[in-house]
């Protein structure tokens, strides 16, 4: 009986073991793709916030100083 | 007897044919094999995460008696630095007056001045090389890249929202001198985006920013050759807002040695991310490819052909010396 029990306990910490193995591998999974994705898009975010500038509104070429913004980001920060 | 001498004169002609076809792809086979290489050497680092000299440095110049000029976007301010590396001057600051800088970012020199492109603003500051500013140019539109041909004559990429994109000369009053108009490769916002330089005959050379394009156009404005290095048909493009945008930098800056090679850096699309660095001919051939040790916005080539890039995510400066050897 005692030894039954043991053996139900051994496998249910192996359980144990490879659940959290699991959780842990799909958190570094997620994560490292969810940093990745973030930088990728820093420009675009930026570019988005620019856009949305009340303060490049009252101007015409607005936008275009938004894109130079852009292409300095892409250049510098990202690639 | 007849026989015999077409005989010996066809042994001739097979013997020759043999020799011209033996020699021709031993030589073939030599070119082929012998290339160029190019390593660095690395002679100046300016700027650490300890001295402070530099935050963000963006554009670098150097002159004739080897002082290095940098700007510095996150401390607006202009540098001045010895030849050994250790800063003389600072000017600028923060603000919209004269001197002083709100986004300083492309930086250039003629003999007397000193030239600084705003990116939020349609003007390019003029300083003396004592720091000092002279005067300012006015231009239409923001500067997209941008190369000082003389005291009184600037090259300017603009950004502007039409189909068709051109280099503007421009005078000290911003009044355009002259323009070559260019095609970019695809309609959309920021596609005919391009790095500049000019040679000494006044040839022009673009490296387009989102598209798998090198060209080179002569004085007169004519295309003389347009090449792509990574065999990239088409870069990614997304909505952004309510502009499609290109997401991937091909090219990010072109700048040529003494001899009138061409040195492009390639962005995100490259082997090496913003490390490669494409050599060409004058004639377009592509020489060879090296690999800058840290990424890099920008490169720049003196006159004594010291290549100067990036380390450290700007904090830092490199002075690299290029040693060019043939390998078989």
């Amino acid at each position: 009986m005692r030894r039954n029990q043991i053996r139900i306990r051994d496998v249910r910490k192996g359980t144990n073991v490879k659940g959290w193995i699991f959780v842990v591998l799909f958190c570094v999974l997620f994560c490292s793709l969810f940093a990745v994705d973030v930088h990728a898009g820093e420009c675009e975010n930026a570019l988005v916030r620019c856009i949305n500038d009340p303060y490049w509104h009252t101007t015409l070429a607005g936008p275009v100083y938004c894109a130079a913004g852009y292409l300095f980001c892409k250049k510098y920060v990202e690639g | 007897m007849g026989v015999l001498r077409e005989a010996v004169s066809c042994a001739g002609l097979l013997t020759f044919a043999v020799t011209m076809f033996v020699v021709h792809f031993v030589s073939a086979d030599r070119a082929k094999a012998e290339s160029l290489k190019i390593s660095l050497e690395e002679v100046l680092s300016i700027g650490s995460l300890e001295d402070g000299a530099l935050f963000q440095w963006v554009g670098v110049v150097s002159d004739s008696q080897k002082f290095i000029y940098v700007t510095d976007a996150m401390d607006y301010a202009l540098k001045k630095f010895d030849p050994e590396g250790k800063l003389v001057k600072r000017a600028g600051g923060k603000g919209q007056g004269p001197g002083e800088f709100s986004a300083p970012r492309l930086l250039d020199r003629s003999d007397m001045y000193l030239f600084v492109s705003e990116q939020y603003m349609p003007m390019i500051k003029v300083f003396d090389r004592d720091l000092r500013h002279r005067f300012d140019i006015p231009l239409r539109a923001p500067v997209g890249d941008m190369k000082v041909l003389a005291d009184d004559l600037v090259a300017v990429a603009v950004l502007t929202a039409r189909r068709t994109s051109a280099v503007l000369f421009c005078n000290q009053k911003g009044e355009v001198v002259r323009g070559l108009e260019f095609f970019g490769s695809e309609e959309g916002v920021l596609m005919d985006m391009v790095s500049l330089d000019l040679d000494v005959q006044g040839n022009l050379y673009l490296a387009y920013n989102f598209a798998d394009r090198i060209e080179k156009y002569s004085r007169s404005g004519e295309k003389v050759w347009s090449r792509n290095l990574l065999g990239i048909k088409k870069v990614e493009r997304k909505k952004v807002s309510s502009f499609i945008v290109p997401t991937e930098i091909v090219y990010k800056d072109v700048a040529l040695d003494g001899s009138g090679n061409i040195y492009v850096l390639g962005g995100e699309l490259s082997k090496e991310r913003s490390r490669d660095v494409y050599v060409l001919s004058p004639d377009g051939k592509h020489l060879a490819t090296f690999t800058l040790p840290q990424a890099s916005h920008c490169i720049y080539i003196d006159a004594e052909n010291f290549l100067y890039s990036r380390a450290n995510e700007g904090i830092t400066l490199k002075k690299y010396r290029m040693v060019l050897s043939r390998e078989k």
